[in-house]
């Protein structure tokens, strides 16, 4: 007997199965995805929500501020998370896109972990652009409140700095664990994925 | 492509599923987890579906990517099983030839495992490089490689 013939035997005996009903196929696609690349497009997704939350807090915040120093530096905010909200919407129609099963899935996979990558990255150095003007609106905020005239004195324009040096790391380390604590373990079983790929290939 | 033509359609071929499974998982969470996942992409990538290829060799490549990208419970136990373990494992002398084969190719990683699977499903050479992203000469030396392991594994009981 043949491999072709005991191969017939096995699929005969041990691989056929009933077809799949109707209602398990329809249930199955209307279902949630829970695989990987799913999982991670769904984080890109709850980051895009975020950012449209903190745009519109921002928008709010420009209409009921009355100082003009701290107007100019919520614009600024607002603009900068007005072009992280473009960008992320684009990096999720990419993986929308990339994420298609009947391909090249080595590629698509290799696509996905050097772009999310990048995408972390980039997101974390413009943090870092954008914290001292966090910092500094919501300084001159609390600073202005409750007083008569918005001028500051000079005791407070050398407490600036140190408030701007010492909160931006922080800020920068807490974003650099929000991303390890949202997208490292997915990364990591992602980048897992390709190098099994690349072994058996 | 209309709901009620890619239910028939993955009715008509759901054979294909069943052998991805069975053949790639043990764990029995993953498997009804797996069934679920790859009707959902398959459903999911129809769009792109070109006809440029069987609907079998398509549906074969979305469940194939489906099970390589799954976190499998037990892919530890698939992943450094080449041809070449055939010959330090030996599978039990009492197993009947149809087990043994099963067992020895259940044992392979899974790009080996699909070639030799497809191959013996009658799917040409061209057809496999298509599901496996390997070229078309690489299907072919790994094939020779895979198919003389098992036939002398099965000639000689180990």
């Amino acid at each position: 007997m043949d491999l072709k013939e005991t191969w017939e035997r096995i699929a005969h005996d041990k691989l056929e199965k009933a077809p799949i009903s109707q209602s398990e196929i329809e249930k199955a696609i209307t279902s949630e995805s829970i695989g990987l690349m799913s999982k991670l497009r769904k984080k890109i997704l709850h980051k895009f929500y975020w950012i449209i939350f903190f745009m519109l807090i921002f928008a709010v915040m420009i209409f009921l501020v009355p100082y003009p120093l701290v107007k100019v530096l919520l614009v600024v905010l607002w603009a900068a998370y007005v072009i992280g909200m473009a960008l992320t919407f684009k990096e999720y129609r990419f993986m929308q896109q990339e994420d298609d099963m009947g391909a090249d899935i080595k590629q698509a996979l290799v696509n996905y972990h050097s772009r999310l990558t990048k995408f972390l990255k980039h997101e974390e150095y413009v943090g870092l652009a954008l914290y001292p003007i966090s910092v500094t609106a919501g300084f001159f905020l609390g600073y202005f409140e409750g007083k008569e005239e918005a001028i500051v004195d000079t005791k407070s324009l050398i407490a600036l700095p140190i408030v701007i040096l010492v909160v931006t790391p922080l800020c920068h380390w807490l974003a650099k664990w929000m991303n390890r604590y949202g997208f490292k373990k997915h990364m990591d079983k992602l980048k897992e994925n390709i190098e099994l790929l690349q072994d058996q290939s | 492509m209309q709901q009620k033509d890619f239910v028939a359609l993955i009715q008509m071929h759901s054979g294909i599923i069943h052998k991805v499974i069975h053949l790639h998982l043990d764990d029995s969470d993953d498997k009804k987890d797996l069934y679920q996942e790859i009707m959902y992409q398959a459903w999911k990538s129809v769009k792109n579906f070109r006809h440029d290829s069987r609907f079998s060799t398509w549906l074969y490549r979305v469940s194939l990517n489906t099970v390589l990208t799954y976190n499998r419970k037990s892919k530890k136990l698939n992943t450094s099983n080449g041809i070449e373990n055939l010959e330090v494992a030996p599978i039990s002398e009492n197993s009947d030839r149809s087990d043994k084969l099963f067992l020895a190719i259940k044992r392979l990683n899974d790009i080996d495992k699909t070639i030799v699977t497809l191959h013996l499903d009658d799917y040409d050479n061209q057809e496999i490089a298509d599901i496996t992203g390997l070229t078309k000469n690489n299907v072919a030396v790994k094939l020779h490689r895979i198919k003389e392991s098992l036939t002398k594994m099965l000639n000689h009981g180990s």
